[in-house]
């Protein structure tokens, strides 16, 4: 074989891949394929994610006027439930579930994760999980921040005993994909791919999987007490039957500051590939990469109290907590230096996921930053509770990791479905999202900082402009993401048939036919150099990117 | 990598795997890590329990007067022998002995129905005397007479009337989450090595294939330690 | 930038006005308002310092990317990037340290500044603050309580001891850029040292519930001597009133949030033309109107809950005498 595609996954030569090798409902609800269920997770947290842009758009349109478009109950609920199904139901699960799923086999040369009968269960979970959020919607809604501070959450009347349970079921969700993602990279790896010859996507799943399993426990235990203190008055939140309030404050961002981790680091992940592949260039201090992924994991739980510096906690309490916090800018740093690095000397290609991949190298920068002015205990005190602190999230949030998430579906989309979507709308909609998002959110920093606090249904006269400058780029924000996810989804049946490699990725899931058989390989790739782009050579007449053989032969079993 | 053929993999073997030693491996890690989970999701119990018992010390001594130790104590010899012929079975099953397999998950079964029948007993005496969690805390004649009984017994004088009962809501809310949250637990148990013996009985496991016992096995295990930290916890204050 | 149809809608949906106090004194900064306490400084000046590091930061690295991305653009052919070295430690050593010792700054002078606010000075002039579902209380020394106003004298350490009636609320004022929470079932206490005279607002700023964006105070700092009057004037509120102007003074402060006086309905009952009526209960009961009732109704609200209201009203049971008779004085003004 010389300069042709390998065949260690091309399809038995009739067409069949994973999405049509079974057909029928039956044969998606209870596949253990970890690539249909990837692909169900795509479609479902990318449902999710409209959804909870709706409520955004809501908020935001009631925020047009001081006093408010629409009455006070209906804008409380409004953001909460933008908050609750955007973190439980989109970003908490979405890259893990989505990409994670059906790109970590493959890159390991599996055939499948560790337990995929676990694995569809995690989908169900979520699946169930999202009914309940349903039911909330359709049977009074909740209006008390997707925080649920006690005692407001435990006193007050609402759908909030749904929102927790079906919280708490989505925490399950979320940990046995953890555990199966950790099995799968310990156990599953192919001989000759040590740790340090793993893709970095690996190493950022594997560290967010270790959050998973160790920090959602602790939620699910909070989440049964709440439910339970709301039920029956357990007495262990609610002051007036002699529980504390700021208690809650501690076990629920034991687990929720690990969970912004939990988010960030599967986005940090396809960084990583993206970062690698569009420079043409193995990433820059690639080791220390793999050990800040760990090490934000781990000081991940380590500073919950910087939520809690205005709570009443004590001073002391504060300042290990913010020295702690401070420690996690310095891998978040790293990380960010060596993407920058990997370009130099590189090759780089401007396609859209690499637009992505940039944008979320700025977007980062600020949002981090930003994260430093609420470390600092000082600066926080002012700044909580306020406008700066919902624009250093949504910074973090969407402007990193939901552009992340949207470089890497441009990425593997052709690897999962066979098909190239449109170059120019691919960019046209990046383009939309960048500009969007910070006009939606550059504004809020300063609104914050000026004396605007959040959760706010009305406000005084003097912040309108900015508010509504905010609204508009709202508006433009969501038109870009409705481009960006009609791109990818029209492609599945109006796009160009697309090559194995399209963009030239050094790792497995590159040497599978597009899309992948159903067993994912016939006979395991042999186990390169992680990151060696040498043998990949564009082919101008196919689109793909060839693997030339090496000397000593391809393996074909 | 050379692929595995079809013909010479065995029954049990899964597709994704290569080898008996990677399922074998993988499982056991999967429990392992599963039973972290299980911990820290009963820390926050333990953590919600340390902080009322700092806090109100003396609710914790006076709570322990409702508290039978005997039942306590044999539902702690109940579980550790259950323990025990779970851990036996794994071994059974290890060894082939499907016989002995059978018999010990058996009486592992009957051993997780004693302990809640025994907390069955234990929480229908509460109800009787109106001893029930947060806000339905309302303790009544038969509760007074119960506490009065015990104190004496203890050296102190008995209690006039109800309105002098410590309020004990919030040990009571602690005490019924735990026990109850380690009996949903047991339950859970009891559905696995169900499961397990008709496995069992069906044939399923052998020398190189009993990943299954092992796990649930480590389960059970677990679940026996947690009982042995509540025990002392809830049971033997002074 | 006002779209009619935007407004139309928003009288059709919207409840209640908002209560907007006067506008704050201008010529704060770009960023800030303005500096109204001994801790603005410290804070602003912690502030300004991450941000001028985050702005050099923040355009190093787009700096970089974008003439990386155009000068070592991808080239037909040149499949692969040229060989280079794939790690250094001088580098990651340089861009660990260098951060790592700007953070050292940020950090140490947030804790310091947080100390000085959270170090409340002993026997500073106190006020006692009581935060409820949607409303504040200011009690001084002389026993004057307000509700709506804040006042405070300039060039004074002044501490404010905190506590809630039912949910956590958020004492914060910006221009002062004090911050701490108020809690149900326990105090907590913040101070501030005002240095500039003027009107400045305080919000409610952790999330309590339907009008959590209604609880604004408008707060006046003012010399000594203003303040003094003003609050002896304050500790005889019904001073100069009659009953019924009493009355209506402590149902603008403490009841309005929830009971208007002109039939529309805000939370709980409209009071006007209710006296003497006969009121109908959940429980099915009924009764009279009268001043019973109305005593009733205030210190234990949920005993006789009309048919069709939520059980939403906490108890006031700190209400004097006068001004019970007060609001009784004044519910019989708005006709049976």
């Amino acid at each position: 074989m010389d300069t042709h595609h390998n065949d260690h996954g091309s399809d038995h030569g009739d067409g069949s891949n994973y999405l049509n090798a079974t057909s029928g409902i039956w044969s998606w609800m209870f596949t253990i394929d970890h690539k249909r269920i990837g692909v169900m997770y795509t479609f479902g947290t990318i449902g999710a994610m409209m959804l909870g842009g709706l409520f955004a758009l809501l908020v935001r349109l009631n925020l047009w006027v001081p006093d408010g478009v629409f009455d006070n109950n209906t804008y409380n609920q409004f953001f909460t439930l933008h908050g609750a199904v955007m973190v439980f139901l989109f970003v908490i699960p979405g890259i893990p579930g989505a990409l994670g799923n059906f790109v970590l086999p493959l890159m390991l040369g599996a055939k499948d994760v560790a337990f995929p009968k676990i694995n569809l269960l995690s989908l169900w979970l979520w699946a169930i999980g999202a009914l309940f959020f349903v039911a909330v919607l359709v049977t009074g809604g909740i209006d008390t921040g997707w925080t649920f501070y006690t005692p407001y959450s435990v006193t007050n009347d609402s759908s909030m005993v749904f929102a927790v349970l079906g919280a708490f079921i989505l925490g399950f969700s979320s940990i046995f994909t953890g555990l199966n993602f950790i099995v799968t990279v310990h156990r599953m790896r192919p001989k000759g791919m040590g740790w340090f010859n793993m893709p970095l996507f690996v190493w950022g799943i594997y560290s967010t999987a270790v959050i998973q399993v160790l920090a959602t426990p602790v939620l699910g235990i909070t989440l049964l007490m709440l439910a339970v203190e709301k039920m029956a008055g357990l007495g262990i939140f609610d002051p007036s039957l002699g529980g504390d309030a700021v208690l809650f404050q501690h076990f629920f961002w034991f687990y929720s500051h690990p969970a912004v981790y939990i988010m960030i680091l599967p986005a940090m992940a396809i960084i990583s590939e993206l970062m690698a592949t569009f420079s043409r260039k193995k990433v820059f201090g690639y080791t220390l990469v793999a050990y800040s992924s760990i090490a934000i994991a781990a000081f991940g739980f380590l500073v919950w109290g910087h939520h809690m510096f205005t709570s009443g906690q004590s001073a002391w309490a504060g300042l290990v907590f913010s020295t702690l916090t401070f420690s996690i800018s310095i891998p978040s740093a790293i990380k960010v230096f060596n993407w920058l690095s990997t370009m130099y000397k590189g090759s780089v290609r401007l396609d859209t996921p690499m637009w992505y991949a940039l944008a979320f190298l700025w977007m980062f920068t600020i949002g981090g930053l930003t994260g430093m002015f609420l470390g600092t205990m000082g600066t926080d005190v002012h700044l909580h509770d306020t406008y700066f602190v919902v624009s250093h999230f949504h910074y973090v949030m969407v402007g990193s990791i939901m552009f992340a998430f949207f470089g890497g579906l441009h990425y593997w989309w052709p690897k999962m479905f066979g098909k190239m979507y449109n170059e120019f709308m691919g960019k046209l909609g990046a383009v939309l999202i960048f500009l969007g998002f910070n006009v939606t959110f550059f504004p809020q920093f300063v609104m914050g900082s000026r004396g605007m606090p959040r959760r706010y249904a009305n406000y005084l006269p003097e912040f309108q402009e900015l508010h509504q400058v905010s609204t508009v780029g709202a508006f433009i924000l969501g038109i870009g993401v409705a481009v960006g996810v009609w791109t990818l989804f029209s492609s599945i049946f109006l796009g160009k048939k697309a090559p194995d490699n399209p963009w030239g990725g050094t790792s497995m899931e590159w040497e599978t036919a597009t899309p992948p058989i159903e067993h994912n390989f016939h006979d395991t790739p042999s186990v390169k150099p992680v990151y060696d782009f040498s043998p990949l050579v564009y082919n101008e007449a196919t689109g793909n990117w060839d693997r030339i053989a090496e000397e000593s032969g391809d393996n074909h079993g | 990598m050379s692929s595995s053929t079809h013909e010479d993999r065995p029954e049990w073997l899964a597709h994704f795997f290569e080898t008996p030693e990677q399922q074998f491996e993988a499982g056991k890690l999967g429990m392992w890590l599963f039973l972290v989970t299980e911990v820290l999701f009963f820390s926050g119990l333990f953590c919600a329990y340390a902080y009322y018992r700092s806090h109100h010390p003396e609710m914790f001594v006076d709570a322990h007067f409702f508290l039978s130790t005997k039942m306590g104590a044999i539902n702690t010899v109940v579980l550790i022998l259950s323990s025990f012929t779970m851990a036996t079975a794994v071994r059974n099953a290890q060894m082939e002995n499907r016989t002995w397999l059978i018999r010990n998950l058996v009486i592992t079964l009957v051993c997780a129905f004693g302990f809640l029948v025994i907390k069955a007993m234990e929480y229908t005496h509460k109800f009787h005397s109106g001893l029930f969690w947060g806000r339905s805390y309302a303790p009544n004649e038969v509760a007074l007479e119960e506490y009065n009984t015990a104190i004496v017994a203890a050296g102190r004088e008995p209690l006039a009337n109800l309105s002098q009962l410590p309020d004990l809501h919030q040990f009571f809310s602690i005490y019924y989450c735990m026990t109850g949250l380690h009996g949903i637990h047991v339950v859970l148990g009891i559905v696995a090595i169900g499961l397990l013996l008709r496995r069992a009985i069906r044939g399923d496991f052998n020398r190189h294939y009993f990943t299954a016992v092992d796990g649930v096995g480590l389960y059970w295990h677990l679940v026996d330690l947690i009982w042995i930290f509540l025990f002392p916890l809830m049971y033997l204050i002074h | 930038m006002n779209l009619p149809i935007l407004n139309t809608l928003a009288s059709l949906v919207q409840d209640q006005k908002v209560a907007v106090p006067s506008d704050p004194t201008a010529e704060g900064t770009y960023w800030f308002p303005v500096q109204a306490s001994t801790l603005a400084e410290k804070s602003d000046w912690t502030f300004y310092y991450i941000y001028w590091v985050s702005a050099f930061f923040t355009a190093l690295i787009v700096a970089a990317m974008v003439f990386m991305a155009i000068r070592y653009r991808y080239r037909k052919g040149v499949w692969e990037g040229e060989a280079s070295p794939g790690h250094s430690w001088t580098l990651e050593i340089t861009w660990s340290i260098i951060p790592f010792l700007l953070t050292i700054v940020m950090w140490w002078s947030g804790f310091k500044s947080y100390m000085y606010s959270d170090t409340v000075p002993p026997d500073a002039y106190t006020i006692q603050v009581t935060a409820q579902q949607w409303s504040w209380e200011f009690e001084y020394p002389n026993g004057a309580k307000t509700y709506k106003e804040l006042h405070l004298p300039v060039d004074t350490d002044v501490t404010f001891v905190m506590k809630s009636k039912d949910v956590i609320h958020g004492f914060w004022i910006p221009a002062f850029r004090v911050k701490k929470d108020v809690v149900p079932g326990r105090y907590t206490k913040t101070w501030a040292h005002p240095t500039m005279e003027g009107q400045y607002t305080l919000f409610c700023t952790e999330y309590c519930g339907t009008n959590h964006s209604q609880m604004m105070v408008q707060v006046t700092v003012e010399d000594q001597d203003s303040f003094d009057k003003w609050v002896a004037a304050k500790a005889d509120p019904s001073a100069g009133l009659t009953d019924v102007e009493y009355g209506k003074q402590i149902w603008s402060q403490q009841c309005i949030a929830c009971h208007s006086n002109d039939g529309s309905v805000v939370i709980g009952p409209s009071w006007k033309g209710t006296w003497g009526t006969e009121r109908e209960f959940e429980d099915g009961s009924s009764a009279i109107m009268d001043e019973n009732y109305i005593l009733n109704s205030i210190v234990d609200p949920n005993s006789q809950l009309v048919k069709g209201y939520p059980p939403a009203m906490p108890p006031y049971k700190d209400l004097s005498q006068d001004q019970v008779d007060g609001l009784i004085a004044y519910i019989k003004s708005l006709g049976n």
